[in-house]
Parts: C-alpha cells; sequence; structure tokens
C-alpha cells in the first residue's frame, strides 16, 4: 500500500472516512499506549486512557487546524488524558503491574524490576523529554526521524534526548562514558 | 579516533544521531581503547535495557479493536458549519473558509465509498452546498449560481459556492481561487462550474475553454471535462477543450497529473502535453508545451504589473501580540516566493500586507503562508513570531490561534515560550534578518511585552517582486 500521510488521512477522515481515521489509529495506538504505561498509568488504565484520547481526537478532528500536525496534535490531546488519569485518585498506581504479565518464576524477578525502574524513571521525566524517549526506545526513531515526525528542529530534540538520557542513565545506574559501565 | 570523539559519538548512538560510517570508526576505536570500550559497553547496555522494556510492554491486540469499535460508536467528525452572523466578518471570512477546506476535503478515487455516503445525507449536503468554496480574485469575471438563468459580474472577493458557473467575460484571463489552496486561471471567453458535486469541493468541470491550476502539493484537485479528467496532488498544469466534444489537451509545468479518458489513464510529467481523446492519447512534443503555456505566462506577467501597484503600504504597529495593521514587507516576500499566500491576502481584501515576520514566515515556509491566511484580521505580527516561524514549521498554529483571540492564551504563550529560544539562536545565523523585529514570543519571554513595531513603505519588496512594498521594521 502506498504511504499515505497523516494529513491525507485526517482529510478523508474529515470528509467522512472514517476508515481513514481507523488508519491512522493503527500508526499510533500502540505508541500511545507506550506512552501512557510510562506516564504512571496501570496497563488497565492505560488501555482506557489510550482509548480515551483517541475517540477525544476522533471527536474534535474538525478543530485540528493544521492536517500536517496531526501527530503533535494527538500527543498533546494524550499527554493530557494521561495526566488526569494518573492524577485521578482511584487506581494503584501503574508501575504495580509492571511484573504481572507472562514471565516464567525465574526471568520474572530480573526482566520484571528491570521493566518497573524503566518505567518509574521513564515517567518521571517531563512531558516534553518523555515523548522523545518514547520515540527513541520503543520506534527505534533517530533523532532527525523524531524531529521530523514531531516538527521540531532536530537541535531541540536532540538537546530533549541528550538530557532525557541523561537522567535516565543516572537513575537506572548506567553511566556516563566517563564512568566504568553499570547496570540496573 | 582520540577518546574524546569516541566519547561523543558513544553519546551519539545512544541519542541516536550518529551514521553508520560513524559508528563504525566509534567501534574500530574502542577495539584498540578498553576504556572507551567499556563506556560503548555501558551505553549499549542502556539503550538495550531500554529497547527491551519498551518493547515488553507492548499492549495486547485487542485493545485496537476495542478502540476501533469505540470510535465506530461516535459520530462522524462534525463538519464546519457556518454561523453567519458573526462569522461572516471581515476578518473571521479568511478563517472559515480554510475550516471549510478542511472540512471537504477529499482525497482520491478509493475514498469514493465515503464520498457517496456524505452526498446522500441531506443534513450535510444542505451544509455543504451552501458553503463557500472559492474566490474571485482577479480579472471580469461572471458568476451564474447553480439554476440561475443569467451570469452576473462578479467583484474580486465574490464567494464561490458549488455549483456556480464561472466565465471570463473579459479579454483577459480572470483568476479564482478555492479554498485558497488552489488558484484557477481561466482563459478569456472560457467558463468552469466549480465543485459540481458539493461533497468534492475540489473539483471543477472546464465547460468552455482552457484552464490552468496552481495546487498546493498535497491537495486533491480535478479538472472534469466531457472526454475525461485530470486529476493532480500539487502541481501546476493546464487543462483546454478541443474541437471534439471528447477530445482535451492537458499541459503539465510543475509536478505530475493523471489523465483519464474513456477508461485508459496516462501520466504527464512536467515539460509534458498531451491529447487526449476517447482513451487515446497522443503527446505533442516541447513546442506544444510552451504554446499551450503561452496564455499563462503572458497572464502572470500582467498580473506582476497590476498587482505592483497596490500592495504593502501602510504604516502600522505590530506588536508583538498580533495588534495592529499589517505592512507590505512580507506580502512582497509572500508573493516573491510563494504566489498563493500573496493570493490569500488579496482575497481577504484587507487592503494592507503583514509585518516583516510574516514575510520571512512566507519566504521560507509555505505553510505559514496559511496561519496567515487563516488569521484573516490583517492584525501585524512582531519580529519575533518571524524568527519563530522562520525557523519552524509549526509556529504558523501559534500564528493563527493568538489571530483569533479566543485561541489564545495560554496555549500560545507556551509556543512562543518554548519557541522563544530558538529565536535567540537568529542573531549569529541572519544577523541582518534580526535587526529588523521585535516582539512576539521571544520579547514576551524577556518580559518585553511584545514591543515589535513596523513600518510599511519602505520600498523594499517592490524593487524585488513588483508586487508589494514596505518592509517591516521594528525594535526591541
Amino acid at each position: 500500500m502506498p504511504d499515505i500521510s497523516d494529513a491525507d488521512l485526517v482529510r478523508r477522515a474529515l470528509a467522512g472516512g472514517r476508515s481513514a481515521f481507523e488508519e491512522l489509529l493503527g500508526r499510533y495506538w500502540e505508541r500511545l499506549y507506550m506512552l501512557a504505561v510510562h506516564s504512571r498509568l496501570s496497563s488497565a488504565d492505560a488501555e482506557d486512557a489510550v482509548q480515551e484520547a483517541l475517540v477525544q481526537a476522533y471527536r474534535r478532528l474538525s478543530t485540528l487546524r493544521d492536517p500536517e500536525r496531526f501527530g503533535s496534535w494527538l500527543y498533546k490531546i494524550a499527554m493530557r488524558t494521561f495526566a488526569a488519569k494518573a492524577a485521578a485518585p482511584a487506581p494503584a498506581p501503574g508501575v504495580a503491574d509492571a511484573a504481572a504479565p507472562g514471565d516464567g518464576p525465574a526471568e520474572e524477578t530480573e526482566s520484571a524490576e528491570s521493566r518497573r525502574a524503566v518505567r518509574e524513571a521513564v515517567a518521571s521525566l517531563p512531558d516534553h523529554y518523555r515523548l522523545p524517549v518514547t520515540l527513541r526506545f520503543f520506534d527505534g526513531m533517530s533523532c532527525d526521524e523524531i524531529a521530523s515526525h514531531l516538527g521540531e528542529p532536530v537541535g531541540t530534540v536532540w538537546t530533549r534526548l541528550h538530557r532525557a538520557n541523561a537522567i535516565l542513565r543516572g537513575k537506572l545506574g548506567f553511566l556516563s562514558p566517563d564512568g566504568s559501565g553499570g547496570g540496573i | 579516533m582520540k577518546c574524546e570523539s569516541a566519547r561523543e559519538l558513544i553519546e551519539g548512538l545512544v541519542d541516536g544521531r550518529i551514521d553508520a560510517e560513524a559508528e563504525k570508526s566509534l567501534r574500530a576505536h574502542c577495539e584498540r581503547c578498553a576504556e572507551c570500550a567499556a563506556a560503548l559497553a555501558a551505553a549499549e547496555s542502556f539503550v538495550g535495557t531500554m529497547t527491551a522494556s519498551f518493547g515488553d510492554a507492548r499492549p495486547a491486540p485487542e485493545l485496537r479493536q476495542k478502540i476501533v469499535a469505540a470510535i465506530g460508536a461516535e459520530r462522524a467528525p462534525r463538519r464546519f458549519r457556518f454561523e453567519r452572523s458573526h462569522l461572516w466578518t471581515a476578518g473571521a471570512a479568511a478563517a472559515a473558509v480554510i475550516a471549510a477546506a478542511l472540512a471537504f476535503i477529499i482525497s482520491s478515487a478509493d475514498n469514493m465509498d465515503s464520498r457517496v455516503k456524505t452526498a446522500g445525507d441531506p443534513q450535510k449536503d444542505a451544509v455543504v452546498a451552501s458553503a463557500p468554496v472559492g474566490t474571485v480574485l482577479a480579472g471580469e469575471l461572471e458568476v451564474r449560481p447553480s439554476g440561475a438563468q443569467g451570469f452576473v459580474r462578479a467583484a474580486a472577493g465574490r464567494e464561490l459556492v458549488s455549483g456556480d458557473t464561472v466565465r471570463a467575460g473579459g479579454d483577459l484571463p480572470a483568476e479564482i481561487s478555492l479554498s485558497e489552496v488552489i488558484t484557477v486561471f481561466i482563459d478569456a471567453g472560457s467558463e468552469i462550474v466549480v465543485a459540481p458535486d458539493p461533497a468534492l469541493p475540489y473539483d471543477v468541470r472546464l465547460e468552455r475553454g482552457q484552464v490552468f491550476a496552481e495546487v498546493t502539493k498535497g491537495t486533491p484537485f480535478r479538472v472534469l471535462t466531457a472526454g475525461g479528467e485530470v486529476q493532480s496532488l500539487g502541481t501546476r498544469f493546464g487543462v483546454q477543450l478541443l474541437s471534439g466534444v471528447a477530445e482535451f489537451a492537458v499541459v503539465v509545468e510543475e509536478g505530475v497529473v493523471r489523465v483519464d479518458s474513456g477508461g485508459s489513464s496516462e501520466r504527464v510529467s512536467a515539460g509534458e502535453s498531451v491529447l487526449a481523446a476517447g482513451g487515446r492519447f497522443r503527446r505533442e512534443g516541447a513546442e506544444g508545451c510552451g504554446r499551450r503555456l503561452g496564455w499563462v505566462k503572458q497572464h502572470r506577467e500582467r498580473r506582476r504589473g497590476r498587482f505592483g501597484q497596490g500592495g504593502g503600504h501602510g504604516a502600522g504597529q505590530s506588536r508583538g501580540r498580533g495588534e495592529g495593521a499589517g505592512h507590505g514587507k512580507g506580502k512582497g516576500e509572500v508573493n516573491r516566493e510563494r504566489g498563493r499566500e500573496g493570493e490569500g491576502v488579496r482575497d481577504r481584501g484587507e487592503g494592507s500586507g503583514h509585518g516583516k515576520g510574516q514575510g520571512e514566515v512566507n519566504r521560507e515556509r509555505g505553510r505559514e503562508g496559511e496561519g496567515v491566511r487563516d488569521r484573516g484580521e490583517g492584525a501585524g505580527r512582531g519580529k519575533g513570531q518571524g524568527e519563530v516561524n522562520r525557523e519552524r514549521a509549526g509556529e504558523g498554529e501559534g500564528v493563527r490561534d493568538r489571530g483569533q483571540g479566543a485561541g489564545g492564551g495560554k496555549g500560545q504563550g507556551e509556543v512562543n515560550r518554548e519557541r522563544g529560544r530558538e529565536g535567540e539562536n537568529g542573531p549569529e545565523a541572519e544577523p541582518e534578518v534580526k535587526g529588523n523585529g521585535g516582539g512576539g514570543g521571544e520579547g514576551r519571554e524577556r518580559g518585553n511585552g511584545g514591543q515589535g513595531r513596523g513600518q510599511g513603505g519602505n520600498g523594499r519588496g517592490g524593487v524585488q517582486t513588483g508586487r508589494g512594498r514596505g518592509r517591516g521594521a521594528g525594535r526591541r
């Protein structure tokens, strides 16, 4: 299938093409979920929040002025939704379930502990750091690709990513190049 | 490679900003240097941990289905509805046209299902049919509304709605704009119907003579004829009806179009022209192409001369927050580099152009031009914004938000604060440009309150293009 830009899909969705929005959804849902679980939400809350954010985006699609900026616009909606959900008093903090799924007893401790630590560390980052970190490590995007995806200057993205990585390495116990290495 | 460079490359590896070649050199160095090798191992371990952790957290596939179902239960996004009583002020008109454009854009033939559905909804049709799809830009044009008997003279600025037949009644070509993203030149004596199907605002049907279209990239635009159609996604091309009912010629100046005729299709690229009839295509040589573009070139020449008289005078105070009248410099540059934006300005009939900042915006980035159009209020803006916009595509939104007043506030503040930082790099990059402005987000962040000020009439644009004069100047 030829690459159709997000902006084109937005236009089609606005012209009544629900399937166009579903295509957009397909491009973003996993990434949004990653952002959600790294924003102090449990898996269940993250699922709800991602759904909520995407439904909200669909409802408000006609207010998006520049279809070229759909991604950034959606991230903003999502971040707000996640923050509201995380601030809600109800269920337990999300990092708690990082250990839950699938690992056998032997691996569970180590890998679940590692996941929990990463989620906590990423969740502690400011929003504008968390997004590039997600794009970098979930999507494997380069600095240039992130900049182009977010419509931001490469320098800005690089600065954020670099600072974010420095914070994460500190929190997770990976020493910077002048140190001798480490681990969680 | 020195260890210092190697450490930088290691950081680059983590941040995803080194290429394969640099990585190769880094690894070669690490084979000889134990300390750097350890640092590289630590960095890779970090990247591995992060990647694995993100990879492990993937959601269950059912979630996607659940969201699709939730969206299926929603009403389709509402189309833009016109509240003529308060929206139809001169200021809001352009914003409304853009919003309508967004709401009505249809992308391509494979979206046909949704088009059919849309066309079958009487309530939606009523909204669509009454919404302007275009504007008369210039020239002697006559319009016959759908269902009416005769043509009436249409002045520049008149809105066109779906089904209007438009005829260039004078001796010279005339121009219309469709949703400000497509400019159509209509040759003298030629006739088109704009958006014959209300659900497809970017179509015109060529009834007589010839047209030439300048289409913003990514915009789905079609010229329909009795013998076939020409579809473009951002290009400049012309279509001419020939003697036979089903025969027409297509000439492409820039980009590529697809010509459909009698069940066959043909791609025509820049510098080519073809004759199409009953599914057959005959390519013409370069001479044919030049000949078919002749009237367009003449029209552009005339247009340049004409608009050179009018643009960009007017002194005004463009404060950082977007108050005051706009000025000429931007317009001159707009027209020079980005014809369409200039037309947007004319469409609104504001009478004044825009500040220096916007000039830069438009010169560098097409999309910000839309921002200018969207605002639709003729308010100038300070240099700060110009810098912002010059550097970044996205700030166009900020401009629009501000211009519409209600959308401003906090969101803008954030935008400006954030972008202001980038603006600070300006003096090194382009000191000359920097010196002309003030205000905008940067000013605000520094507590200067956006004191940028614009002055018109310095004549720079006019010299450059003949289409706009004056320049924005300011002080911080």
